[in-house]
């Protein structure tokens, strides 16, 4: 008992991991006796419930993410006009326990809300010669999916990022680079707002991947938080635009090196690098465990 | 819909019941399944009299579990936000099977455990709740909208 307990109550306090992959269930890697498998979600209630869905049930879809060209598991909302993605959050050694049971696996899915110029910039990018409909921007072989998101995009939203030509009743489109920056450049403002006012550590001491630390929040600029909100940013971008936003926003490499872990950029870019985050869920279970605990870093890391 | 894909049922969703019984643990307990977590645990959880250090207005907790002592705090969830407890009766045998998750209960908030040390906004947790506030200025739809500040897309 009193072996089995030290073993248990085990804490790290740097554990913590966040991933892109779809909800797993430890137990799967481990063909044992469980036929359930249970998640704890945190998710707005507009992703997964609504009083009017009527037939149709929010789903998850498989779609290249931006930066990598991976598949990851999006949720598409019940209308098919939102869409989110999930992350995971999971410290070593926790455990939930909901009322009177144990769920072994501690981690957390963080459902939140996905812009999709995002997810469709990649091809836009690729068909950025001709006007096109949406339709038929948005046709993938290896993908299917990412047609889908043709009912999560406006007119009025796509305008940010392409010039337009046609009538109310065929409209084509064409990637304007220069409303794309615009638009990026006004991503990044918006969540560097939010990252000062969430109080988010992001100078020095947010590169430490230790969680004590004091309360200053004294010494950041807002160049700092820019910096750190195109590190965010970014994380939804291929190197080719990310480079192009860096430009645009005047962010220098030396500016950021104000650790020997590097910027958060880099960091960023670590926790979407993820070979097993990009596969079906259903498969690779016994991978999760193995590389995941090990190679990811976590997105938390990054906001502190 | 393209076959194995992963639905949500709605009528779950809209029948789990609220649970206010939901705890992140500091601990990983080897066992899926019912527990007698109320006679065990629940029991010693007591309010410790100070603030927590990670929302305002809620309280230390502290609790002890197989003799450890427990440090803990309530933690809400973002307005607009839930917590569910999703549940897939059967483990599907092929990739292409369609798949159902299914909700089992519902919160709105939970108590976040850590050993000996308390809760504080160093926590991951903490962070794992920031996000949540982070993404919806970064993907907030409308960015022509002046008034697009992180307060009111919130």
């Amino acid at each position: 008992m009193s072996r089995r307990s030290s073993r248990l109550l085990k804490l790290t306090h740097n554990g913590t991991k966040s991933t892109r992959t779809m909800p797993r269930n430890t137990q799967n890697g481990k063909k044992t006796h469980k036929e359930v498998n249970q998640w704890i979600f945190v998710a707005p209630e507009s992703a997964v419930c609504s009083q009017d869905c009527g037939e149709t049930e929010p789903v998850f879809i498989k779609i290249p993410h931006p930066r990598t060209g991976k598949e990851l598991q999006f949720l598409l909302s019940h209308s098919g006009e939102k869409i989110f993605e999930v992350l995971r959050f999971k410290e070593e050694s926790r455990s939930w326990f909901v009322d009177d049971s144990v769920q072994k696996d501690g981690s957390l899915h963080v459902i939140t809300p996905v812009d999709p110029l995002f997810l469709i910039l990649p091809y836009l990018t690729k068909f950025s010669q001709k006007f096109r409909t949406l339709e038929q921007l948005l046709v993938d072989e290896g993908h299917p999916s990412i047609s889908r998101l043709t009912g999560c995009l406006t007119t009025e939203e796509i305008l940010n990022i392409c010039d337009v030509k046609g009538d109310d009743d065929l409209q084509v489109y064409r990637l304007n680079n220069d409303k794309a920056i615009a638009w990026l450049k006004v991503k990044v403002e918006q969540t560097a707002d939010s990252v000062s006012s969430s109080g988010v550590h992001v100078s020095k001491g947010s590169q430490s991947a230790t969680f004590v630390r004091s309360k200053r929040h004294t010494d950041a600029s807002r160049v700092d938080y820019v910096r750190y909100a195109f590190g965010l940013v970014s994380d939804y971008l291929s190197s080719q635009w990310s480079e192009s936003l860096k430009e645009s926003l005047g962010i220098t490499d030396e500016a950021q090196l104000s650790s020997p872990e590097g910027p958060p950029t880099k960091r960023v870019k670590v926790t979407d690098e993820i070979p097993e985050a990009t596969e079906d869920y259903s498969k690779e279970f016994s991978k999760l465990n193995s590389k995941t605990e090990n190679d990811k870093v976590l997105i938390m890391i990054e906001l502190h | 819909m393209a076959s194995g894909s992963v639905s949500i049922s709605q009528a779950a969703i809209s029948s789990c019941p609220e649970s206010n019984r939901v705890h992140l643990m500091a601990c990983e307990i080897e066992h899926d399944g019912e527990a007698p977590v109320s006679s065990y645990f629940d029991k010693t959880v007591r309010e410790d009299g100070t603030s927590s250090g990670v929302q305002d207005g809620e309280k230390a907790l502290s609790a002890s579990f197989r003799g450890r002592d427990l440090k803990g705090c309530v933690v809400n969830l973002p307005a607009g936000y839930t917590g569910y407890v999703m549940k897939e009766d059967k483990r599907p045998f092929t990739d292409e099977e369609d798949r159902e998750m299914k909700a089992t209960h519902k919160f709105s908030q939970f108590t976040y455990w850590n050993l000996e040390t308390p809760p504080s906004n160093n926590d991951a947790i903490t962070k794992a709740m920031q996000w949540i506030n982070i993404a919806s200025a970064l993907h907030g739809g409308d960015v022509d909208n002046q008034n697009a500040t992180p307060d009111n897309i919130r």
